[in-house]
C-alpha cells in the first residue's frame, strides 16, 4: 500500500523511486526497439534511390521526396495497379473473415455465457484448444480440404481459414465481456416487456459493444498480417494479399528499397491506427475477461 | 391488482429439487414475503412466477388465469433485484421509460408517467444521471420506479433492501410498507431477513429446502410455529429448541433433558404421553429469570452477559443445554452467577421428537399448511 501513498518527497519526484526508474529505462529500450525500425522505414521511403543506399545512412533524408507514395497510390502505372489491387484484396479478405467472426462470435459467445447445455465445458475447451497449436500445423491439412472443396486460389479460402483462426480468441475474450454483464439486467428488461432477443439486442448488445470492437479489430489485424496462408493458397497474381503482394514486389524490384519500403509503411498504417483506436478497449476486454468483479 | 395461485409448483435442476409442491393463495393486494435461509428456493419461486425460470410441474395463475407458458412480457408483473438491474447505459430517466417504451405508449404519455413517479419517489433531481452516479438509496428508489411506473398487476421483489446500510434499510422499509398501503398492490417479497418479513408482511411464507413449511400471518408464524426449523428460524434472539422426553412428576406433565425441566400447558396434556421423545421450544422473553429458586424451575450457570441497551441477554448453560434469556438492563447479573429459570408455562412450544412438527390440540386451529416432513 505504500506504492500508492507516496512520501511527500517521492510525491515531488515520483520518478526518482528505484521501481519507476527499471520502468523508464525497460520502456526506453522495448520504445527503441520497436519504433526505430518503423522510423527507420518512414525514412528510407522518402528517400531517392540512390540515397537509400548512401554511406552512412541519413537518418534524416536531406531532399523528401514522395514519389514512391505517387507511384505506389496511382492506378495508371503497372506498380500502382498491382499493388493497389494487393490492398483492395487484404482489405476485403480482412473484412469479410472480420465480420463473420463477428456474427459468429458474438452469439457463441453469448451461448457459453449464459446458456447451459449437455457438452458445454467439452465444446468450450475445444474451441480454445485451437489456440494452443501453432498455425502452421494446419497449413498442409487445410490446404488439402481447400482442393477438395475446390477453393483454392480464392479468397474464400482464406476468408474462411482467417474466421477459424480468429473465432476461439473472439469467443474467449466476448465471452469474458458477457459474464460480466448481470444476467438480471436481461431478465429486468424481459419483465419490462422485452422478448429475449430484443433483451439481447437493446440492453446486452451497447453494453458489450467495446468488447466487439476490440475483437473486431483484434481479428481485422490477424487477418491483415497473415502471410504463411496467403502464400499457400493463392496463386493468381490478381487474387494476393498485401503480405504476399509485397514479397513478390522485393522480389521484382528488388532495387528499389525506397519504393518497399513506401509500401510497408502504407500496410502499416490500418494496422497502427486500429490498434491505436483499440488499445483501450482492447486492455478492458482482456482484463474483464480474466477477472471477476 | 390481482391475485396469485400457486399450485403443486416445482422445479427441478436436474437431479435437484430447488422446488417442492409449492401451494399458496396469494389475495388480492396482499403483502407476502418469501423467507428462508439462502438456497431454500424462494428466489427459484419467484422467478417461476416471474416467468424467468419454467415451471417443471405444478401451475401458475395470476388473477385465475395459467401463466406457466406465458413470457415474462405478457404477465403484467415488475421486479425489483436484489443488485437494482438499472440499465448500465440508459439515464435514470430511460431507466424508468423503458417499460413503457417497451409498451409502445405514445411518447407524451410516457413523458407525464415518468415524470410523476419521480415525483412520487423523490427522484425528479436525478432524472438525467447514469445510475453507476447515483449511491445505492437513490439506485434502490430508480429500480422501485421502474417497477411502479407501469403500474403492473403483481410487484415482485428479491431482497430489494439486502444491498443497503442498515440505516437505510430500516428507513426504506418503513416507505416500502406505506407504498403497499396506498397503492393496495399484491407484492411478493423474497428476503432472508427474518425481521423484514415480519415488520412488512401480511403474510409469511417460510421455506426450507424447497418446501413450504409454514404460510400464514407473521402472528401466527411467531406465535403458532409448524414445525422446529419455523420456531428457529422466525425471531430473534431465535427460540430456544430443546431435545427432551415427557415425564410424570407429581400428577403433572413435564418435560425435561439434561439439566432443564418445564411443565406443559393443559391444552397440551392430552397430546403427549409418558417418555414420549418431544423438543420444547420456549422464547427467551418467556423464561423468569431469578436469583431465588423458582416453582417449576431449575438453576442454571450464566455464561455470556450482553446488554443491548433496551434487554439485556444472558446465555446460560443448565446441565448439558445453553439457554439464550431476557432480563432488563436493571437485573443484576455477571458471568457464572448461578440463577434460576422457570419456563413460562402457557409459552412452551412442543414439537415431536422424530417429525418435529408441532404437536397441537386436535380441536384448536388447523395448521394453515399442511407441511410434509421437515428436512
Amino acid at each position: 500500500m505504500s506504492a500508492t501513498t507516496p512520501t511527500v518527497r517521492n510525491r515531488r519526484r515520483p520518478w526518482r523511486r528505484p521501481e519507476n526508474i527499471v520502468a523508464v529505462v525497460f520502456m526506453t529500450a522495448l520504445l527503441i526497439y520497436t519504433v526505430v525500425p518503423m522510423l527507420w522505414m518512414l525514412s528510407t521511403s522518402l528517400k531517392s534511390q540512390f540515397a537509400a543506399l548512401q554511406q552512412p545512412p541519413q537518418w534524416i533524408p536531406e531532399h523528401l521526396t514522395f514519389d514512391q507514395y505517387r507511384t505506389l497510390l496511382s492506378p495508371y502505372n503497372d506498380i500502382g495497379r498491382d499493388f493497389l489491387r494487393y490492398l483492395v484484396n487484404s482489405i476485403w479478405v480482412s473484412l469479410a473473415s472480420t465480420v463473420l467472426g463477428v456474427a459468429v462470435a458474438v452469439p457463441a459467445a453469448y451461448a457459453f455465457s449464459r446458456f447451459n447445455f449437455p457438452g458445454k465445458n467439452a465444446l468450450f475447451f475445444s474451441v480454445l484448444v485451437r489456440n494452443m497449436f501453432p498455425l502452421v500445423v494446419f497449413l498442409i491439412p487445410l490446404f488439402i480440404l481447400m482442393r477438395n472443396l475446390r477453393l483454392v486460389d480464392t479468397h474464400m479460402s482464406l476468408i474462411v481459414t482467417y474466421l477459424t483462426f480468429g473465432l476461439p480468441l473472439s469467443i474467449w475474450l466476448l465471452k469474458g465481456f458477457y459474464d460480466n454483464i448481470p444476467p438480471q439486467l436481461e431478465q429486468a428488461a424481459r419483465i419490462d416487456g422485452a422478448t429475449r432477443f430484443q433483451a439481447f439486442w437493446m440492453i446486452v448488445m451497447p453494453l458489450s459493444s467495446p468488447g466487439i470492437i476490440a475483437t473486431a479489430i483484434y481479428a481485422f489485424i490477424q487477418a491483415w498480417n497473415e502471410y504463411v496462408y496467403a502464400l499457400t493458397f493463392l496463386n493468381s497474381d490478381r487474387l494476393l494479399t498485401l503480405p504476399v503482394g509485397l514479397q513478390r514486389f522485393f522480389a521484382e524490384y528488388s532495387t528499389n528499397w525506397p519504393g518497399l519500403m513506401a509500401a510497408s509503411f502504407i500496410m502499416s498504417v490500418p494496422v497502427v491506427v486500429l490498434f491505436l483506436i483499440l488499445q483501450k478497449h482492447f486492455v478492458r476486454a482482456l482484463t474483464e475477461g480474466a477477472v471477476k468483479t | 391488482m390481482a391475485t396469485i395461485e400457486l399450485r403443486n409448483v416445482t422445479k427441478e435442476f436436474g437431479e435437484v429439487r430447488a422446488v417442492d409442491h409449492v401451494t399458496l393463495d396469494i389475495a388480492d393486494g396482499e403483502f407476502v414475503a418469501l423467507v428462508g435461509p439462502s438456497g431454500c428456493g424462494k428466489t427459484t419461486t419467484l422467478n417461476m412466477l416471474a416467468g424467468l425460470e419454467e415451471v417443471t410441474s405444478g401451475t401458475i395463475s395470476i388473477d385465475g388465469r395459467v401463466v406457466n407458458d406465458l413470457d415474462p412480457k405478457d404477465r403484467d408483473i415488475a421486479m425489483v433485484f436484489q443488485n437494482y438491474a438499472l440499465y448500465p447505459n440508459k439515464s435514470v430517466y430511460e431507466n424508468l421509460a423503458f417499460p413503457l417504451k417497451m409498451k409502445k405508449m405514445p411518447k407524451a404519455d410516457i413523458d407525464r408517467r415518468v415524470r410523476e413517479t419521480a415525483e412520487t419517489l423523490g427522484i425528479t433531481p436525478l432524472l438525467g444521471r447514469r445510475p453507476r452516479e447515483l449511491s445505492g438509496g437513490q439506485q434502490q428508489r430508480v429500480a422501485l420506479g421502474r417497477a411502479l411506473v407501469r403500474d403492473p398487476k403483481v410487484f415482485l421483489m428479491d431482497e430489494p433492501l439486502s444491498n443497503l446500510d442498515a440505516k437505510l434499510r430500516v428507513q426504506m422499509r418503513t416507505e416500502l410498507k406505506r407504498f403497499h398501503q396506498d397503492l393496495g398492490a399484491t407484492i411478493i417479497y423474497v428476503t432472508h431477513d427474518q425481521l423484514e418479513a415480519m415488520t412488512m408482511a401480511d403474510k409469511i411464507a417460510v421455506m426450507s429446502g424447497g418446501i413450504l413449511q409454514q404460510f400464514a400471518t407473521p402472528d401466527e408464524i411467531f406465535n403458532r410455529p409448524n414445525n422446529v426449523f419455523v420456531a428457529s428460524f422466525i425471531g430473534s434472539p431465535s427460540m430456544n429448541l430443546m431435545r427432551g422426553t415427557i415425564q410424570d412428576t407429581s400428577g403433572r406433565l413435564e418435560a425435561s433433558g439434561g439439566g432443564w425441566r418445564g411443565s406443559l400447558p393443559d391444552r397440551l396434556a392430552g397430546e403427549v404421553s409418558r417418555s414420549q421423545d418431544v423438543v420444547l421450544g420456549i422464547r427467551p422473553s418467556h423464561i423468569r429469570v431469578s436469583h431465588e429458586p423458582l416453582e417449576e424451575g431449575f438453576s442454571a450457570q450464566v455464561l455470556t452477559v450482553e446488554p443491548t441497551g433496551d434487554l439485556t441477554y444472558l446465555t446460560c448453560r443448565a446441565g448439558s443445554t445453553d439457554l439464550i434469556t431476557i432480563v432488563s438492563p436493571e437485573f443484576r447479573v455477571a458471568p457464572s452467577d448461578v440463577l434460576h429459570l422457570a419456563f413460562d408455562r402457557n409459552h412452551v412450544h412442543l414439537f415431536d421428537g422424530t417429525t418435529e412438527q408441532a404437536i397441537r390440540p386436535a380441536i384448536g386451529a388447523p395448521a394453515t399448511v399442511a407441511a410434509s416432513a421437515w428436512r
